[in-house]
């Protein structure tokens, strides 16, 4: 038994499916959809800690010591020496957009990543 | 023979567009490049992205940025005893920056506006509540003698000659010097060159230009009790603050206190769990989301939909959420979170 023989409109339609395939392979994944969160802190402390990590992180500020904790696919501060709590209140740092400032110890954690649909910044 | 080669090289100039086509059109949907910025300022973390190429112009114009929101940091926060609304505080009557004299006058005009519901006069009832994990109760009887120096209807200011009296009341411009902040980045990225940008002081949003999803611009808002958004909006310009209860708030016996005060009870404001409002200026947006936030959700939602460039989402509910209300102008541009 023979196949039909392939068309035009065939032919385009394959190649649109085998260059969108090929095209694919040169998109590079979406840096945030793992997840990173960014943890700041006075002297110049930076630390990049990929959400899907267990880690605890003790941030230098003016006022001593923040312990910022990664666990659990979030972050948040576990402990700060300032008057209010309101970083440590500010619960968990999960999201891109999510964040946790502590202002008088001069501290920031930050989640990280653009995942499609996610917000360009959160209203809050 | 040569019918079938000409065929080939067909074939294969077919397959190189098609697949220069697809590369093209996916090129084009991915969001465009950006650089981002953050700070401490404001008594908050603001960051400044802009879209496009990251040159020497795009460069120096959030550098004009930054020293616009740290100029008006130092005019206008109320905990800097050198601040010009400290100084100001102080001496009653001053001629005092074209810049803090301007906000002064705006604030009073939205004060006007909102028939006291948004009032930079509070600052003798914010000194009062302490909120955080051990929060006290103040006295009612020093709440009732600090409403007595409360009413901006005391205070007049002249926006350009600078001078402004404040009648015996005390200067809290909280409630608006965020959101004049992020207006005057803006405007420094604006004058820049910026084509498009983003500056987000704590909430406080300002959009410059098209956003980068299509022109649009996605701005989250968030659950006030839930961690994630209630929802977002596609905005294709403006401003956007939100005042919410779970902010800088406390509980004494089950019961949450939050920084938003009623300026006429100087309590807590109730009904409201949070108020998201749109607007061309941020400053504006800052002070109407208090003062929407104060008059309860039927009043509030009553005002936004009265007030021409003017949007909003108010969240309504005691302690937990019972009602989501959007303005009329809204209501194609909101995504509820799933």
């Amino acid at each position: 038994m023979r196949g039909a023989a392939l068309t035009g409109a065939d032919r385009l339609v394959l190649y649109v499916l085998v260059g969108l395939g090929v095209a694919l392979l040169f998109v590079p994944g979406e840096s945030g959809e793992s997840g990173e969160v960014v943890v700041e802190g006075a002297g110049g402390f930076r630390a990049v800690v990929p959400l899907a990590e267990e880690r605890t992180l003790e941030v230098p500020g003016p006022l001593g010591t923040t312990v910022v904790e990664v666990s659990g696919g979030a972050a948040r501060v576990a402990s700060s020496p300032c008057p209010e709590k309101l970083c440590v209140r500010a619960g968990d740092v999960a999201e891109a957009g999510d964040v946790a400032v502590c202002v008088p110890n001069r501290v920031v954690v930050r989640a990280e990543g653009h995942e499609r649909g996610e917000p360009d910044a959160t209203s809050r | 023979m040569a019918v079938g080669r000409r065929r080939l090289i067909l074939e294969v100039l077919s397959f190189a567009g098609a697949l220069a086509l697809v590369i093209f059109l996916m090129y084009r949907a991915r969001p465009p490049t950006s650089y981002e910025e953050s700070r401490v300022a404001m008594g908050t973390l603001v960051t400044i992205t802009v879209y496009g190429a990251n040159d020497g112009a795009a460069s120096a114009a959030v550098g004009s940025a930054w020293r616009e929101i740290e100029r008006v940091d130092s005019l206008l926060t109320r905990y800097s005893r050198t601040s010009e609304v400290a100084l100001l505080n102080e001496a009653g009557r001053a001629v005092v920056d074209s810049a803090t004299a301007t906000t002064v006058a705006r604030a009073l005009e939205i004060a006007l506006a909102t028939e006291g519901a948004f009032d930079p006069t509070v600052a003798p009832l914010m000194d009062l509540w302490k909120f955080g994990e051990e929060m006290a109760l103040p006295d009612h009887a020093e709440i009732v003698a600090a409403l007595g120096s409360v009413g901006y209807a005391r205070v007049s200011a002249d926006a350009e000659g600078g001078l402004v009296d404040l009648g015996g009341a005390q200067l809290d411009l909280d409630g608006i010097a965020k959101g004049r902040a992020v207006d005057r980045a803006v405007a420094a990225l604006r004058r820049g060159g910026v084509e498009s940008a983003l500056v987000d002081a704590g909430g406080d949003i300002g959009l410059l230009g098209e956003g980068p999803r299509h022109g649009r611009w996605r701005i989250g808002i968030k659950d006030p009790r839930k961690e994630g958004l209630l929802g977002a909006l596609k905005l294709r310009a403006g401003s956007v603050a939100t005042s919410g209860d779970y902010q800088r708030c406390g509980f004494v016996d089950g019961v949450r206190y939050h920084h938003i005060l009623n300026p006429g009870t100087g309590y807590p404001a109730r009904g409201v769990l949070s108020a998201t409002v749109v607007s061309d200026e941020c400053m504006v947006a800052d002070a109407l989301a208090t003062a929407v936030f104060v008059m309860g959700p039927t009043r509030g939602m009553s005002f936004i939909e009265s007030v021409e460039s003017v949007e909003g989402v108010i969240v309504s509910g005691e302690e937990d959420v019972e009602n989501v209300l959007i303005s009329t102008g809204l209501e194609d541009a909101f995504d509820a979170a799933r």
